[in-house]
């Protein structure tokens, strides 16, 4: 079993999907994430152990490699794609509520801003590292996360901009946020910001990429919040 | 400044491109993700050609451009003065615009329908597909803005005057906002962009700068050459 886990791991750091699945070349015609989840499962192997000890442990050595620079965004997604493939297996035993999920993030794309793509990675990343995203989409304004805020209590806010413009809307969410809810943590990314910023419009926290992010609210909210 | 202003004056264009034109080769769609380019059969690689073949359908690419006279270059603000405005490009842009006779402003679009290309994926389900179109839309609108400065190069080479590069607002410490000023210099509604408050453009893949033009300036090597900031975020740029 241990092998077969192993195995498993591998296809989603190498983003393995099926046996179709002509990717990664020297992988052809080898089973895949979706084949390997299923024999696992039929062979008893509990869904919260196999996300923990295979399906997670492929995700995190393609995401460290990505965080130290030697991995690229598309394989972080394509490695994301085989991900999906086993959780399509998982799907029933989550909502049956055998496995728990870490915790809820609400992640938005801030007021007059568009743009879209590192938000949905880093959407990507947390639920690969199994917390449940509430994603408003862009342009998001206070109300909105307030409105979501509302409905998870107890969740996490990431925000995202991309441009120093509408970064500065970021303040205006971190303040409300605060007001209504003074122990909701509120984290902030995208590519014009720092720490720095971070720290002037009161956020508890900058990261520059996905990984250091789960990582760090791994450590922190992980499982204590739901 | 150069006398004879008047054939320079009235440059005041807006021109349609053809995909093909302007064609991103694939091998620039991966350094522009900073993907290795040495994956013959890669899913990467086959995305991105596939991709490349529907791009020409989804582009409706535009370039509005004009030309203004420079009134002066004020040192003390690192400031570009036009007729009726001030342009803050700050020190970097400054450097590299002082000595300029002319501002070539531009903006361009690769149009509203590429521009909305990756959320077709995304909505599908595929983020891996949508990352890869969402990064041709973006290199199809560089591409239509280094084909201007290769065509300005060329109209002002034969007036006997050199352009720099393309510089825009959000870049070396050009406030982004003064995006504002550029469009208030372009003709109304320029190739369909609009300006939202945010000093964001839609649709999403449109880019806008300036170019300068005279006989002393010159072209840099690339841009990053023009700066010695070594914790610059701007460096992460590909
Ligand atoms: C591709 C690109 C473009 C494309 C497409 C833009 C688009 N979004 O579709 C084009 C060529 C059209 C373009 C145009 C412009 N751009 Co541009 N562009 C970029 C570039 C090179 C990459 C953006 C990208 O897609 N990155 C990939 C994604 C995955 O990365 P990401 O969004 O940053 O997300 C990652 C992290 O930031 C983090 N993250 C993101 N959100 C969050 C949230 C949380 C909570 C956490 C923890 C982490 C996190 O995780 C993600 C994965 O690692 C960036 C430079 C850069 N290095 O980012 C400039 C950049 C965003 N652009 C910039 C600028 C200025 C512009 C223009 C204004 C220039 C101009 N005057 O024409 C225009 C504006 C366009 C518009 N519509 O208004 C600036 C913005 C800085 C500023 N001063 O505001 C940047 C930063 C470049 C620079 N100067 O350094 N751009």
């Amino acid at each position: 079993m241990e092998e077969l886990l192993k195995r498993l791991a591998v296809c989603i750091e190498r983003g393995k999907v099926d046996k179709d699945a002509r990717h990664p070349p020297d992988m052809q015609g080898q089973d895949g994430a979706s084949e390997l989840t299923r024999q696992a499962l039929d062979a008893g192997v509990s869904s919260t152990e196999l996300l923990e000890k295979s399906l997670m442990v492929g995700m995190r050595r393609i995401g460290d490699r990505f965080a130290a620079g030697k991995a690229f965004i598309p394989d972080l997604l394509i490695a994301a794609k085989a991900m999906n493939a086993a959780m399509v297996h998982l799907k029933p035993y989550f909502t049956s509520g055998e496995a728990q999920h870490k915790g809820t993030v609400i992640l938005g794309t801030v007021t007059g801003d568009l743009h879209d793509i590192g938000k949905n990675l880093v959407k990507m990343v947390l639920e690969g590292e199994g917390w449940q995203v509430v994603d408003l989409g862009t342009n998001a304004g206070p109300d909105r996360f307030l409105a979501a805020l509302q409905e998870n209590p107890h969740a996490l806010i990431g925000l995202s901009a991309l441009l120093t413009t509408t970064m500065l809307n970021m303040e205006t969410i971190v303040q409300q946020v605060k007001k209504n809810s003074p122990d909701t943590p509120v984290f902030v990314g995208g590519a014009p910001l720092s720490a720095d910023f971070s720290g002037k419009i009161g956020a508890d926290g900058y990261f520059p990429e996905p990984q250091s992010f789960a990582r760090h609210i791994d450590d922190k909210y992980g499982r204590v919040r739901s | 400044m150069i006398e004879n202003t008047d054939i320079l004056f009235n440059i005041e264009k807006e021109v349609s491109l053809d995909f093909e034109q302007i064609r991103p080769a694939k091998e620039q769609i991966l350094q522009a993700i900073h993907y290795h380019d040495d994956c013959r059969d890669d899913v990467v690689c086959d995305t991105i050609k596939q991709l490349l073949r529907q791009a020409g359908e989804k582009a409706d690419i535009r370039i509005g451009y004009k030309l203004y006279p420079v009134l002066k270059a004020e040192r003390q603000t690192k400031s570009i003065i036009l007729e009726q405005t001030v342009l803050e490009t700050k020190p970097i842009i400054f450097a590299q615009l002082h000595k300029a006779d002319y501002l070539l402003i531009f903006a361009a679009t690769a149009g509203a329908q590429i521009s909305r290309w990756a959320d077709e994926y995304v909505q599908q389900g595929d983020p891996f597909t949508a990352y890869l179109a969402d990064a041709i839309a973006s290199e199809t609108v560089e591409r239509a803005a280094d084909w201007l400065e290769v065509r300005i190069g060329q109209q002002m080479a034969k007036k006997g005057l050199n352009i720099t590069n393309r510089y825009s607002p959000g870049y070396c410490g050009w406030d982004v906002s003064e995006q504002q000023k550029l469009f208030s210099l372009l003709p109304e509604n320029c190739c369909g962009i609009r300006l939202t408050d945010s000093s964001l453009m839609l649709p999403i893949k449109s880019v806008s700068g300036v170019i300068g033009v005279g006989k002393t300036v010159r072209k840099t090597a690339y841009k990053c050459a023009v700066c010695d900031k070594e914790d610059c975020y701007l460096r992460r740029r590909p």
